[in-house]
């Protein structure tokens, strides 16, 4: 009995050094994926040698047959590995057998086996976020940002997107209707525009319907459940944004009307910027950096705060004493579109300047 | 053992499906493809015999197939199986997997009775696109059995796209292609007539046919498999319908556009014929029909030499049961011993068939070599008063 007991272990142990040392393997994820083995290593692989014997796939199978058979599939030679591609793809839920030939001297068979992995879950389709965030916002509010989990149905946004005021009127007219609606190349964040003809004063639209928002007034922008995603998957559940209209903007950014928390130097805390109005929270994290003394960026990622009235940077290394100065992009816009050289609403005779001018605010540590 | 094919690609179209498969005697293989509408002409004739006298035996060929496709049974449909006229090789036209992610498949099954995936990369295929196809949206009308309400299989069968009958059969004789199956109009039961080489030429007749089960004259029901036969004197096509009519079609008359009315000559009761081979037996040229419904049928072709035609005249109204006195009816054969089903069948050699059979003890899905005169094995017939030990013939008999 003990020489029993013996004999497996020491074929247990023999197998485990054959598993030290096995060819490299890789197996598919995919069901169009291939089994590929590193065959450099094996002595035996003449140009004569049967790709078969040295590499097969089976499937693991319930029905027992006779005669046991291989996937078969095209054998190549690429580079050091030996590549089994099968006539008919892998599929999820076999589990499928790798026969390999070891390199020893009787080529003892050595067999692993795999499965593709799970298909992967499409992500619940769902509004995830809408830009400006907060609850206040200005009577010339040009756009909005909607954040989607998955990519979106195209070309119905304005079938399923509302402005409702408080007593449940419907305007249709808010929106800019666009032959291509605009999208992220992702298509999950849409850009949604009122319409500049009502919110630009004195301009036809803007005197026939009025501005589509008005000061003092509630209002809900409503995403219907309705819409569906790209797989097919409707949002299920209406979303809705609930905001009061504060007064316009009616100024361009004015960068001395911030004001800026300074970290310590030798920390590595955030740099704040306080704005006095509502920033575009897209190019308020593109348009502005920090910058030392030797006009080096500094590293790190900007975090929008207070829905979007504040900024704060957070640096990848700690913060040197010396100045520093805030290099802020003449095209920086607030919610309204204004910059910090124009307004949306200016009057023609105003001369645009050249974008891609920069402000700058120093400070010191 | 590598199959290897000649010569380049010629003018194809993707093979998309393969259904209905015939040889020609020089080992073209013309291959029906419902999914993409079309016909399919694969240059076997490279193939030649390997091995004398072999039978073809495979037991659970689905899983065997299911196994050199990577896939399991339940994704393993097979179609139909021919025989190769000159090496005797058996091949079985596949489906694997379902839906849109079905995909075709040509399995082999060589004289040492091994099965390998025919690789068409390097294939000579030729392809003839059919017209009047139906749409793959039309579908059948949902019907329970008898005065029954259509029950969720019932239901599941009327959603079957009736472009999967476009192709039921095809004979190929005297270089020109016959292919029965289904059209996309409402006079639906079509007989399909084009040249090989393929030229883009197709003529399509309608066939209509009396039924004498059913006591009604039928014209979308397709013909399920054929033959082509000189009876009385002219080539003419031996049909076999659903529930089981045997009918004559003289070839002459398949004409594009024309309305045909085919000869009924009898009717085997009901059932579902699935194919048709003939075959030789005792000097007598026979067919042999098989069938979902009822054991397999030997029709003596001898019977439809001056058989009569009958129509609806001829017998008294009504629908008629298998019970009924009148049925079967006709030079129909007799019923011979299968245990089980054949499902598809073809000659191996003079003497012996090779069928795709459903086991009916153990369920198991076989191609076996049967002998024509007998056409089953004693090892699924079981504690017959021969397996007894002490059993001796009587006196005499021996």
């Amino acid at each position: 009995m003990l020489k029993y007991v013996l004999l497996f272990f020491l074929m247990m142990s023999q197998s485990a050094v054959n598993a030290q040392t096995p060819p490299a393997l890789i197996l598919p994820n995919e069901g169009n994926g291939s089994v590929q083995l590193n065959v450099s290593a094996l002595s035996n692989l003449g140009p004569e040698t049967n790709g078969y014997e040295t590499l097969s796939v089976f499937v693991h199978q319930e029905v027992v047959t006779e005669k046991r058979q291989a996937v078969q599939g095209r054998y190549s030679l690429e580079g050091s590995y030996l590549v089994f591609t099968p006539y008919f793809p892998f599929e999820r839920g076999m589990t499928y057998v790798v026969r390999t030939q070891a390199n020893d001297p009787d080529h003892r068979y050595v067999y692993h086996s795999f499965q593709l992995g799970k298909k992967p879950k499409v992500d619940q389709a769902k509004v995830m976020a809408i830009y400006p965030t907060s609850s206040e916002l200005p009577e010339n509010l040009l756009r909005f940002y909607v954040y989607f989990h998955t990519p979106m149905k195209k070309g119905q946004a304005l079938k399923y997107i509302q402005l409702v005021d408080s007593v449940g009127n419907i305007d249709k007219h808010a929106f800019m209707e666009f032959k291509q609606e605009l999208w992220s190349p992702d298509g999950k964040r849409l850009t949604i525009l009122f319409d500049p003809g009502r919110i630009k004063r004195g301009v036809s639209t803007n005197l026939e319907l009025g501005p589509a928002l008005l000061e003092g007034r509630q209002y809900q922008l409503t995403i219907s459940g309705v819409w569906q995603d790209v797989y097919g998957q409707a949002l299920s559940v209406e979303t809705r944004k609930s905001f009061v209209v504060g007064s316009a903007y009616r100024e361009e950014i004015n960068v001395q009307a911030w004001s800026i928390q300074k970290p310590e130097a030798n920390s590595e805390a955030p740099l704040r910027i306080q704005f006095d109005r509502i920033m575009d929270h897209a190019l308020v994290q593109s348009m502005i950096h920090i910058q030392d003394q030797e006009k080096k960026q500094i590293g790190g990622y900007w975090e929008v705060l207070s829905q979007g009235q504040q900024i704060q940077f957070i640096p990848t290394q700690k913060w040197q004493q010396g100045s520093y100065q805030i290099v802020i992009d003449s095209r920086l816009e607030d919610v309204a579109a204004n910059n910090l050289q124009n307004l949306l609403d200016h009057k023609k005779t105003k001369e645009a300047q050249n974008s891609g001018s920069h402000q700058f605010i120093n400070f010191e540590l | 053992m590598a199959f290897t094919f000649a010569i380049s690609l010629v003018h194809a179209q993707p093979i998309e499906s393969l259904g209905a498969l015939e040889f020609s005697a020089e080992g073209i293989l013309f291959a029906g493809d419902n999914l993409s509408g079309a016909i399919h002409a694969i240059d076997l004739r490279n193939e030649s015999r390997t091995k004398e006298g072999f039978e073809v035996n495979v037991y659970n060929v689905d899983a065997r197939i299911a196994a050199i496709l990577g896939t399991g049974t339940h994704n393993i449909k097979i179609n139909d199986l021919a025989v190769h006229p000159k090496s005797g090789e058996v091949y079985l036209s596949v489906t694997r997997g379902h839906g849109v992610e079905a995909l075709p498949a040509l399995i082999k099954i060589n004289a040492e009775s091994e099965l390998s995936a025919v690789d068409f990369t390097s294939s000579k295929i030729a392809s003839q696109a059919l017209s009047k196809v139906p749409d793959i949206s039309m579908k059948f009308r949902p019907r329970g059995t008898m005065m029954s309400p259509p029950s969720a299989k019932d239901i599941a069968k009327a959603q079957r796209s009736r472009r999967m009958f476009a192709i039921m059969d095809i004979e190929y004789h005297k270089g020109e292609l016959f292919v029965s199956g289904v059209s996309n109009e409402e006079f639906s039961s079509v007989l399909r007539r084009m040249p090989y080489p393929f030229n883009g030429q197709e003529s399509i007749s309608n066939i209509e046919m009396y039924h004498i089960a059913h006591d009604q004259y039928e014209s979308r029901a397709p013909i399920r498999s054929m033959q082509i036969k000189n009876i009385d004197g002219i080539d003419q096509i031996v049909a076999a319908y659903t529930c089981s009519p045997i009918v004559l079609i003289p070839l002459t008359e398949l004409k594009d556009g024309a309305k045909v009315k085919a000869r009924t000559l009898g009717d085997m009761g009901n059932g579902q014929p699935l194919d048709m081979v003939s075959f030789n037996l005792m000097g007598q040229e026979m067919l042999f029909v098989t069938n979902s419904g009822r054991t397999p049928q030997v029709v003596p072709l001898k019977g439809l030499n001056n058989a009569k035609v009958v129509t609806d005249k001829d017998f008294e109204r009504g629908g008629k049961l298998d019970i009924s006195p009148v049925m079967p009816y006709g030079p129909v054969g007799e019923g011979v011993m299968f245990v089980g089903a054949s499902l598809h069948i073809d000659l191996l050699n003079e003497k012996q068939f090779v069928s795709l059979n459903r086991d009916a003890p153990t369920g198991s899905l076989d191609v076996e070599t049967l002998m024509t005169m007998a056409p089953f094995k004693m090892n699924n017939i079981e504690a017959a008063e021969f397996d007894f030990p002490s059993y001796k013939p009587a006196q005499g008999k021996e």
